[in-house]
């Protein structure tokens, strides 16, 4: 017995946060003098009827009559107790103006998903190729999002070059968009020629939500162009809507999810970043994904071997207790780990290409340490578990690369020891220049003999300007297709990369690893003091790093989504101190308050910065 | 009472199970697979291994087996947002100048392909490896409304035997035309049964073992 769910009536309220918004149910023509229409909006039957004397009513099936009113041509329908004012669009009635009503189409997704994908710019390329955007010119520039005091949401200065604009154009032009949402379900678009506001074609997309996941839109537009019948412009809008359809119908979550987490914007996605905090500030819980993010599952391995392979340096091997294989990694790659006594250390991959079955990492006991390689030394013992986590690469293999220069220093070895095994196995023309205090201090002699025989060198004890001879005779005369690979001491990192750079190599060919991350957002900007309020810590942040990568540097642990200030997951309050406000996230008034920063692109304008962490 | 336990283990999310097999994901394509609820869009770079993704653009939420391959990088039919090895995003269009986010990142599956069969597993770190399957050859698949380990328990009921690895059943005998199942839990009440035969088998030996097979399915099925 199936249960009829469909038509079951809804008794749970009509969520709070849109109960007072008008929906649009379809045109004013729909419904003749006389005439009753039946329509499902949020889950509910409604009656409209219009009386004789023209004038509209409704009542949702069974219960209390709901607010009803042509407006714009079309019939808009408010079931909560005190509708809010209808929104103003004094063009509307403008003279030269017409309005054309396009349809009402069903789609199989939330109304909040086809708000979203109608604010979004970003899309046109693709999914309307050769109409609204090229392949040739991806890029979207930077707009300005604002909710005003009406609560309407509004993105301006939105340009892209499209090659079909509307029905009307004659070939390719730069566009402007104005955005404008006057309630969450209900979207409006300015579009006109660049430069030409007042001659704005304005495209009306008011969704009448039936379900938490499926929508009828009701598509229409008021228009200048007294040119082409009402048939031709339906026509062109109903293509661009028909290429929109099969997307919005693919997500796998078909209801708006609001964890930031979820889904990852870029920049070019603040108009939706907005609509979606937006949406969070109202409480809005109708037609949103209620999943939050899952945090991501740890993975765990078994120390299998723990062996010397030079003075000080301990090499480990460490299996899936599963017994199956371990996630793959690639060459420059290395894991977290997480040590006894709360520490987290970053060790390279030594792997080869053919052992999926473990991870083998190197360890150099320091002297200075604050504790993690000393629990490695000290503390771990075969047998043990050690949570750790996927492997990352941030000085992977440059695949284009036909020649490959590798030189390590000392513990530096471990990443290029993995660089070195993979290309031999492929047979690639790579060489390994092998730094290291003495003979004793040569980490992994026995597989480097056995796997890179001929392909590798060791120059050990050299004095500094026995080794800047080496290095300068290394980097001598490369061709465009060498690529070097640099890991070890920052006195050698530095060396090889004024060496190489004297020597005329493109710092694209030149390839380091320094155990921090690389910000993806252009850093650069004044260094400052960052102090964590609530730790006591201070930590510098240099010109070329952000307050995040500075933050993970030191155990901190801070979330993040974007990284590039557009979605708000690591939104921090800011103690003391006036930040720079980098970010496309926080509203103007709200960067001018300096309550709050996202410490992912953001950085200080105050010598020292002080923030609540 | 034992038989279910062990069968319950024997699918357990953390092991390796059939999804798709080889001929059915050519070179430079992306078709669409189901593994213990999870939705797996499968593709195959123009060089390289075949890959088992999460079946989403971690940008939208949009099926990635609405996508294309463009040589190692699968592309979202949505922004045109391109990962390649690992699931990690190469490429967004949108915003040239900047590096991708790093949290872009589709969720990569553990894939491995052997004797025909793409195998995949929903753990980080699986039971063990995929079973080989010498001189077998794919025959049919069947989809059938059960559970893996129901279905599991009808056939061994049926006179089949374990076949060396928990997804895998064997009739017993020497004959050519003996059936070898794979099993792949689609979904709690859903099992795709790959039938494999021994190779070479003519062409009407084969059609015969399908027939078999689907007699016995459609026989055990109705006492499930």
């Amino acid at each position: 017995m199936l249960e009829d769910t469909d038509n079951a009536v809804i008794d749970r309220p009509v969520d709070p946060a849109i109960a007072n918004d008008w929906f649009a149910v379809g045109q004013s023509g729909d419904a003749a003098r006389g005439q009753t229409l039946r329509r499902r909006l949020l889950q509910r039957e409604i009656e409209v009827r219009r009386d004789a004397s023209g004038a509209l009513s409704a009542r949702t099936t069974g219960a209390a009559p709901c607010a009803a009113r042509d407006h714009c041509g079309c019939i808009f329908i408010c079931l909560g107790p005190a509708p809010k004012p209808l929104f103003a669009l004094p063009e509307f009635d403008a003279p030269g103006r017409r309005f054309v009503y396009m349809g009402a189409i069903g789609v199989h997704t939330g109304g909040l998903r086809v708000v979203e994908n109608f604010l979004d710019m970003a899309h046109f390329p693709f999914v309307h190729s050769h109409i609204l955007g090229t392949e040739e010119a991806t890029e979207v520039r930077a707009y300005e999002v604002e909710l005003d005091e009406r609560q309407e949401l509004w993105a301006r200065g939105c340009k892209f070059v499209q090659p079909m604009a509307s029905a009307a154009s004659e070939g390719e032009a730069d566009v402007d968009y104005v955005y404008r949402v006057v309630n969450p379900f209900s979207p409006l678009l300015y579009k006109a020629p660049a430069g030409h506001a007042g001659e704005a074609d304005i495209i009306f997309l008011f969704v009448q939500p039936t379900e938490e996941d499926d929508c009828t839109v009701h598509f229409a537009i008021s228009l200048v162009d007294d040119s082409h019948s009402a048939g031709e412009i339906t026509v062109f809008q109903q293509t661009i809507l028909g290429q929109d359809k099969p997307i919005l119908e693919s997500h796998v979550y078909k209801r708006l999810p609001l964890d930031a987490r979820i889904e990852v914007p870029s920049r070019a996605d603040a108009g939706s970043s907005a609509y979606r905090r937006w949406l969070r500030q109202i409480g809005l819980r109708w037609g949103v994904e209620p999943m939050a993010a899952a945090a991501p599952a740890p993975l765990v391995v078994e120390v299998a071997d723990k062996r010397s392979v030079a003075d000080g340096v301990a090499a480990f091997t460490l299996r899936s207790p599963a017994g199956g294989p371990l996630p793959p990694m690639t060459p420059g790659a290395h894991l977290d780990v997480h040590l006894p006594g709360g520490w987290i250390r970053q060790y390279s991959l030594c792997n080869g290409p053919a052992d999926d079955g473990c991870y083998t990492i190197a360890v150099k006991r320091e002297d200075a340490s604050r504790g993690g390689s000393a629990a490695m030394h000290d503390a771990v013992r075969p047998g043990d578990l050690l949570r750790v986590s996927l492997p990352k690469n941030n000085f992977a293999l440059d695949r284009s690369a036909t020649r490959s220069l590798l030189i390590a220093g000392g513990i530096g070895i471990t990443p290029l020891l993995a660089m070195a095994r993979h290309l031999a196995a492929r047979d690639g023309d790579v060489h390994l220049h092998y730094f290291c205090r003495s003979e004793a201090h040569a980490a992994f002699r026995t597989e480097l003999d056995r796997e890179l025989a001929g392909r590798w060198t060791l120059h050990a004890g050299l004095t500094p300007e026995a080794t800047r001879n080496t290095v300068e005779g290394l980097l001598d005369g490369s061709d465009a297709g060498t690529h070097s690979y640099t890991c070890g001491p920052l006195p050698l990192m530095q060396l090889v990369e004024a060496t190489g750079t004297a020597a005329g190599w493109p710092r694209e060919r030149m390839h380091f690893e320094y155990f921090k991350l690389a910000g993806p957002v252009e850093a650069g900007g004044m260094p400052f003091e960052l102090t964590l309020a609530r730790s006591g810590r201070t930590v510098q942040v240099p010109a070329d790093r952000s307050i995040v990568d500075v933050l993970r540097s030191i155990d901190v642990a801070i979330d993040t989504n974007c990284e590039q200030g557009v979605c708000g997951t690591c939104l921090c309050t800011v103690v003391d101190g006036t930040p720079e406000h980098r970010d496309q996230y926080l509203s103007a008034g709200e960067k001018a308050g300096n309550m709050q920063m996202l410490p992912c692109v953001s950085r200080s304008r105050s010598q020292t910065l002080v923030l609540d962490l | 009472m034992h038989t279910q336990e062990q069968a319950r283990g024997a699918f357990a999310a953390d092991g390796w199970f059939p999804v798709e097999l080889s001929q059915h994901v050519p070179e430079g394509q992306v078709v669409q697979s189901m593994l213990h609820g999870q939705e797996l869009a499968l593709w195959r770079p123009l060089a390289g291994s075949v890959q088992a993704w999460e079946n989403r653009c971690p940008h939208r939420s949009v099926r990635l087996t609405l996508g294309f391959v463009d040589g190692e990088q699968l592309v979202c039919r949505y922004h045109g947002w391109r990962y390649g090895s690992g699931g990690r995003c190469t490429g967004v269009p949108s915003t040239p100048a900047l590096a991708p986010p790093p949290a872009a990142c589709v969720r990569a599956y553990m894939c491995r392909e052997a004797d025909g069969v793409v195998w995949a597993s929903l753990a980080l770190a699986p039971r063990g490896y995929p079973p080989r399957l010498p001189a077998l050859a794919a025959c049919r698949s069947f989809t059938l409304d059960i559970a893996a380990d129901a279905l599991a328990d009808a056939i061994e009921a049926a006179g089949f035997e374990s076949g060396g690895h928990p997804a895998v059943r064997r009739e017993p005998g020497t004959d050519p035309e003996a059936a070898t199942l794979l099993l792949q839990p689609m979904d709690a009440h859903t099992t795709c049964a790959h039938l494999f035969v021994a190779t070479p088998l003519p062409a009407a030996r084969r059609l015969a073992a399908a027939r078999r097979m689907k007699a016995l399915f459609a026989e055990e099925l109705s006492h499930a």
